[in-house]
This record gives C-alpha cells, structure tokens and sequence, in this order.
C-alpha cells in the first residue's frame, strides 16, 4: 500500500538531487510538491505540518557532507523524520504489545468504527497468540450487530481449521446472553478464568465517536475489564478522519495501540502516519488479507523505507535467497555473506549475471532498488542479449579489474571493449549501472542508527547466517 | 440543473443578502483550502476550488460575498449533478422485479445498507426479497437473516463456501416465480485491487440477468431494464474512495453511489472526489444503525456539513438554498 506514496515523493526530492547545495527555495518548492504528495496519500494535514517543519529546520541547517549529494542529505532526513513519526520519541519507546501485561488472563479490548475490521482482527490476533504458545480465548461483546458473535466463533474456527498446532489453544467463549452489556462483560472475564485462559480478545461492537452513549458504554465496559492493551483498528484506506477518530477514541479510553486493516488494498499508507500522529501510539499490526492468517507485525523501519522508495531490502534479500537456490550452495552462502556485510564487488555481480536465468540476485537486487535509481539505470532487468554483453565485457576483465573496478581507466576500457566486441560506451553503462547498485547498497547499510540489522527484522547479523544456511536446501 | 444559469443567479441572490446578515471575518484562501483538505477533498481538487472561488470573488456580484460561501455554492455546483433518486419498485404484474445489487469494500457498510433498502422499499408498500450472496464472510447470512426476520421480508441463503452467482440465479428465478417487487442482493466485500473478485462480481451480474430471462412473459430484458448496481462507499475514505469507484465501475459497471457512516466524524468529501472522477450520482447515505436510518443524498445539507457552516453563514446558505431550489 506504500508504492504510490514513494513514487510521489521521490518526485518531489528528485529535484533537489544533482544540485550542489541545498538552497532554500529549491527546498521550498521540492517540499511544496512532498506535501501534495503526502496529502495524496492521505496523511493527516497536522502530521504533514510537523513532517515538514522538521525536515525543513533540519535540512537547511545541515552541513552538506562531500560524500553525499545534498539530496541524498533530504532524503536521509526524510527517511528518519517519517521514522520518528511513526516510532513516536525514542526514549519513550513502548514497551512490545503485551508485554507489560501483569494479570491472567491478558486482557486486549478492541474498539474502533463500524466495519472496521474488528471481528476478523480478532480471530487473526487470537491465531497470532497462540502461535506463540499462549491458551488464547476470544469473545464477542458486540451486542448491537446481528451476528456478530456466530461471525467471531465462525473466523475462530477458521483459523484453528488452519493450524491445527496453534488451534489446540484456540477458545470460543460463548457470552452469556444479557441485556445489560455490563453483566455480559463480567461473565466473560469469569469464564476465562475458569478455562485458564493465558490471553484473552474482546472483541466490541462498532461506534462514531459522536454516540456520546455508546462511548460511555465503552468507557465503562474498559473499566470492568481493565484490559492490558487497548487497540483501536481502523481502515488503512481512511483518510483526513484518521485524526478524528484516534483522538475521539482516545478521550474516552487509553488506547495503547493502531491496528491497520486492509493493509493489502492499493491505498498509499497515509492513515498509518496520521494515527500514530494523531494517537501518540505505536502502530502494532496490518491486516494484509482474509485468511486468519493475514497479519503482519508493523515494522516501522520497513515502512519508512518504502514510502521514501527505499526500495524493500527484506523483499530484496527475499529474492536473493530464491536465486540462491539455484546456485551452488557454498557459493551462495559466501554471497550471501557478503551481501549482509554490504560488500558487492563486480565479481560479485558477474557470479549473479552469470547464474541469471529469468531471476537471479541481480535482478531481485533491481527491483528492490528505489525506482528512482532504477529508472536511472535504465531497464534494469537486462535482456538475453544485453546480459550476453554484460557477461562478456565483464569476463573481458581481469579478477583483479573485477575486485577493483576503480583501476579501469580508459586504455583498461577500450581493451575490455575489444575483447569483448563492445564499445567503451557499454562498458561504461555497465560500470554505471554497478555503482548505482553498489551505493543504494552502502546508503542502505549506513543509513539509520539500526543499519542493516535493524531492517531485517532486528536478528542479529550472526543468526541471519544461519537463516541463510536453512534456505538453500541441501544438495 | 446541469444549466449554469442558476447558479450565475445564486451569486447575485447571495450578493444581495449581504446586507440583511451580519458576516463573520472574511476567511483566507488558505483558510479555504484547509476545510477542504480536513474534509478529505485532496489537494488537487481543493485547488481547483480555491482557485474557482478567487475567481469568483473578482466578479463585481460577489465583492461583498464571504469567500466561504461561494465555496459553498462551488461546491454545490459539482455536487449538483450527481444527486439521483433509488429507483422505484417494479410492478409485480409485469413480471420482472426491481433487482439491486450491493457492492463494496470489506467493511463498507453493505449488509446493513441491503437492510436499510428493504426496510425502505417495504415501507413504500413493495414487497422485498433479500438474497445474501456474501457467501465468503463468516456468519454473513447470518446477519441479514436476522434483519430480514426483523423486517419481515423474504430471504434466500446458501451455505457458506457457496457459489454467489448460483445463488444469486436461484433467488432472481425464485423472486420473478413468486412475485416480489424489490430483490435485494448483499455481495461479499472485496478490494478493488482483486481482479478474480471482480470477475465474480461480473458472473454474478450475469447470473441475475439471465435468470430474469427465465420468466417467460420477459424474454430479452436487459441489465438496465430492470438491474441496479450500487456501490457502498464508507465515508470515512480517503483517496480510496475514488479507486474504488473507478475501478469498480470500470471493471462491472456501477449505477449510483450510497454513501455510508456519515453520522459519524467523517466529511465524506473524498466522495466529491469519485463523483468527480465517475460523473456517478449518490442515491442515498447512511445516518445510523437502524433501518430507518438511510437517507437522500441532499448535497446542501451535505455541504454546509462538510465546510463546517454555522451561525449567520448557515442560514444565509439555508435561505438561499431553498430560493435556489424553487427556481
């Protein structure tokens, strides 16, 4: 859902990029076409406003580094700003969902507006819970709504059909009919007491936040309970009123988390940087699709990266790894290897030409770079007959050219051209297209204090060696 | 309506109530633009808008108009196209019921909107079928069943997993053989990226068509003849609004817009924005969670709430609103 918010605001940057330093009208404008871009997307006008304000202060008073264009330098701060915004201030970082839970059961209560999504979230989360081994158990206090709880018992049972392991800790807790919401509620929290329920999901009935009734039914309801996180679940697709409903949530009950639903819809992801904004919580979890399976831990250093047009360095590792696949093993793995250590050399990458055949690790790594560099490089996935050049020109080269793509000066070049019947001019687009790759590279590892590690997950380097073994099935 | 002219006299009307009402500030263009963006218009519209208005402020007729309120006639003008009434039911004589298709993201309001038209259509002494063709959501039918009970209409069901299309063939065949007026058909929520569901949408269609056909008495009927699909939009949508009806128009035709959860904090002016993109008009909004609880789209009411109009702007707009609408 994130694509389109990239593109646009690549636009936008892309006009600082190639000047020398950053002038404050050039900024002006660039951040003038950003701001269309993220209202476009569907950013709340308030985030939007502290977004740019911050990255205008900070931009300007930066001292342009040598190394990096001072574009490059924008989109660095974009890149950390957006991260900001979505992770909230650093050293109030909250603690992980459900951790500082005390009682037993675990208490999650989701509230959010009609059609939400909460009844399918809640047998998502309930599957999500005891996949990690606890004895979950989900109830329907949505008294309001025909259906609603055969609905919830429904998806529960869909998603113990789907993991038979993670099913055993499965429980329905048929409500005891009542009137009175109040009753209904305490009945609930009996039963799961009585089943030794290690978590437990209310699910609730949907609400505007102007039925004064109903939130005070809700305020209420959050009282008897007294749950460990309170998510508000709302529309990926929703826009400008993203702020009004977090905020109107948040005056009656203390939310302590965002889920997003229909996450996997074309939207551009605006909604997740205006409910962080607006509710001063963290974003937990996407919904991604129907199956009770569809749900996705947010990782907010993923999502930065892929509005800004990062490209997806998971997605990018992903594909290496299906291309690994095809290789020699040990090969792979010193690939691999080097890879995380954010080494790529053109012996390197006449390894992967070489092992390319409709999907290899330079094609995976193409796609994953920003479409602004992939568009610079020109079609970047080469045909047969392109690759054909490439392959030659490049074992036209010494190992050690290879290594060193740095010595090729022009005798070097025009004896690699006729070596491998080309032109100067291919070897030159080669080189090209090798040091575009090689600096999104080196960009993507030294960006950001979490690097490379944090992009992947958080697992450290060594770990990730091993899930490199585990993925190239043995001969 | 379409004609521009009223509008030309809307201006003067309003020029010449200035007088008789004590005006607030006059509000900036930035001002302006920042009601539209909150209200969900995008920039690109509340651009044109903006820019429409300080055109219009030039003009000698309007010097004296607060800019707020020729946004408002602005805004009307677009929204002013676009306003169309359900369609009545057929007459059971003839052999065909009126057949409506409701369709929409997941979570958009559809099932509830499909209970509110029942309740509507009955209320006008027509005599309503519901079919439940979300087959796919769990305890969907279940739902409606609950509804149908409620109102008291007829109701076709299959078993969950079912074949919607084949479902929707039996209760348009079952509807004509026994002689509803109205037949109502709930679909399964879907997004507008998921290309197979679109397709399912399609046979669907076709499926109700070609049962209507069945009848003897009414052999080559048409979509249009007796066919309207509507999509919900839930009012709380951004720039998927427009996406939405684009793409769902574009991928099985769509007749008209009911526009849901306007109760709510929501503007809605992201549906400006899929009027403005589709040229389809809205037929109805909902306002609650009962039955009674879906209205007509009435695009002054509409936009006073969307710009936020109070006090003596309100009913300077009120005043010349209803002057506007007996012209």
């Amino acid at each position: 859902m994130f694509e389109q918010l990239s593109e646009r605001l690549q636009g936008g940057i892309k006009r600082l990029t190639g000047r020398g330093v950053i002038r404050e009208a050039d900024l002006d404008e660039a951040l003038a076409s950003v701001r269309t871009a993220l209202l476009e997307a569907d950013v709340s006008l308030a985030a939007v406003r502290t977004l740019l304000d911050s990255v205008r202060v900070r931009a300007l008073g930066q001292e342009v580094l040598d190394s990096v264009s001072p574009g490059q330098q924008v989109v660095q701060v974009f890149l950390e700003e957006i991260r900001t915004l979505l992770d909230g201030d650093p050293d109030k970082a909250p603690a992980p969902f459900l951790a500082t839970a005390q009682q037993t059961p675990q208490v999650v209560l989701l509230v959010g507006l009609q059609g939400a999504g909460k009844t399918s979230l809640a047998a998502k989360l309930a599957l999500h819970l005891a996949r990690e081994g606890k004895k979950t158990g989900v109830v329907s206090l949505d008294l309001s709504r025909p259906a609603a709880a055969e609905q919830l018992e429904k998806s529960l049972a869909r998603a113990r059909a789907l993991d038979e392991k993670a099913g055993g800790k499965l429980v329905y807790l048929a409500r005891v009919e009542d009137a009175q919401l109040a009753k209904t509620a305490k009945a609930a929290l009996a039963e799961a007491k009585r089943e030794s329920l290690e978590s437990l999901i209310i699910d609730t009935a949907g609400r505007t936040t102007l039925a004064a009734d109903l939130m005070d039914e809700m305020r209420s309801l959050a009282k008897i309970v007294s749950p460990d996180e309170v998510l508000l679940v709302a529309d990926a697709m929703t826009g400008q009123d993203a702020v009004r409903t977090a905020q109107g949530f948040g005056e009656v009950v203390e939310i302590s988390g965002v889920v997003l639903t229909r996450a996997d819809a074309d939207g551009r992801g605006g909604a997740a940087l205006s409910m962080r904004h607006a509710s001063g919580q963290p974003v937990r979890f996407l919904g991604v699709g129907e199956s009770p399976e569809a749900l996705e831990v947010f990782d907010s250093d993923r999502i930065a990266r892929r509005i800004l047009g990062f490209g997806d360095l998971i997605a990018l590792v992903e594909a290496a790894s299906r291309s690994a696949e095809r290789q020699d093993a040990e090969k792979a793995d010193r690939t691999a290897k080097r890879f995380h250590k954010g080494k790529f050399d053109l012996n390197d990458m006449y390894e992967q030409l070489q092992a390319m055949s409709g999907g290899g690790l330079l094609e995976g790594l193409l796609q994953g770079l920003p479409a602004a560099v992939r568009k610079k490089a020109g079609g970047m996935a080469p045909s047969d007959k392109e690759l054909g050049h490439m392959l030659a020109i490049l074992s036209s080269m010494t190992a050690e050219e290879r290594r060193r793509p740095e010595v090729l000066q022009a005798s070097r070049k025009r004896r690699i051209a006729k070596g491998s019947g080309t032109t100067v001019a291919e070897v030159n687009r080669l080189l090209k297209k090798y040091q575009d790759t090689r600096t999104v590279m080196k960009r993507l590892r030294k960006s950001g204090d979490k690097g490379l590690q944090g992009l992947l997950g958080g697992q450290p380097a060594a770990a990730l060696g091993e899930d490199w073994q585990k993925l190239i099935p043995p001969r | 309506m379409k004609d521009k002219k009223p509008f030309a006299l809307w201006r003067t009307a309003l020029a010449a109530s200035a007088k008789r009402f004590a005006s607030p500030p006059d509000e900036s263009l930035e001002e302006l633009e920042e009601r539209l963006l909150l209200a969900d218009l995008g920039p690109s519209l509340a651009a044109d808008l903006v820019a429409a208005v300080a055109a219009d402020k030039k003009q000698k007729t309007a010097k004296e108009t607060p800019r707020l309120l020729l946004l408002a006639a602005a805004l009307l003008e677009r929204l002013h196209p676009a306003t169309a009434a359900l369609p009545p039911p057929r007459q059971a004589p003839q052999g065909t019921p009126l057949a409506l298709l409701l369709i929409g993201a997941n979570g958009s309001g559809k099932t509830t909107t499909t209970a509110k038209l029942a309740q509507a259509y009955q209320a006008q002494g027509a005599s309503v079928l519901i079919v439940a063709c979300d087959t796919f959501r769990a305890a969907a039918s279940g739902q409606l069943e609950a509804w149908a009970r409620r109102l008291g209409v007829g109701f076709r069901a299959a078993p969950e997993a079912a074949d919607p299309a084949a479902l929707a063939f039996v209760g348009m065949e079952s509807a004509v053989r026994e002689g509803y007026e109205v037949v109502l058909f709930d679909s399964a929520g879907r997004l507008d990226n998921e290309a197979p569901l679109m397709d399912e949408l399609a046979k669907i269609k076709r499926a109700i068509v070609k049962a209507a056909n069945q009848a003897p008495a009414s052999q080559h009927l048409e979509e249009k003849d007796f066919l309207t699909t509507l999509l919900v939009l839930d009012a709380t949508l951004g720039a998927a609004a427009v996406a939405q009806a684009t793409r769902f128009s574009q991928a099985i035709g769509v007749s008209g817009l009911v526009v849901t959860k306007l109760d709510g904090t929501a503007l809605g002016g992201a549906v400006v924005r899929a009027v403005a993109a589709t040229g389809l008009p809205i037929v109805a909004v909902g306002l609650g969670e009962s039955a009674e609880d879906l209205h007509p789209f009435a695009a002054g009411a509409f936009v006073a709430a969307l710009l936020g109009l109070e006090g003596e702007l309100l009913r300077r707009f009120q005043e010349q609103l209803s002057l506007y609408e007996q012209a």
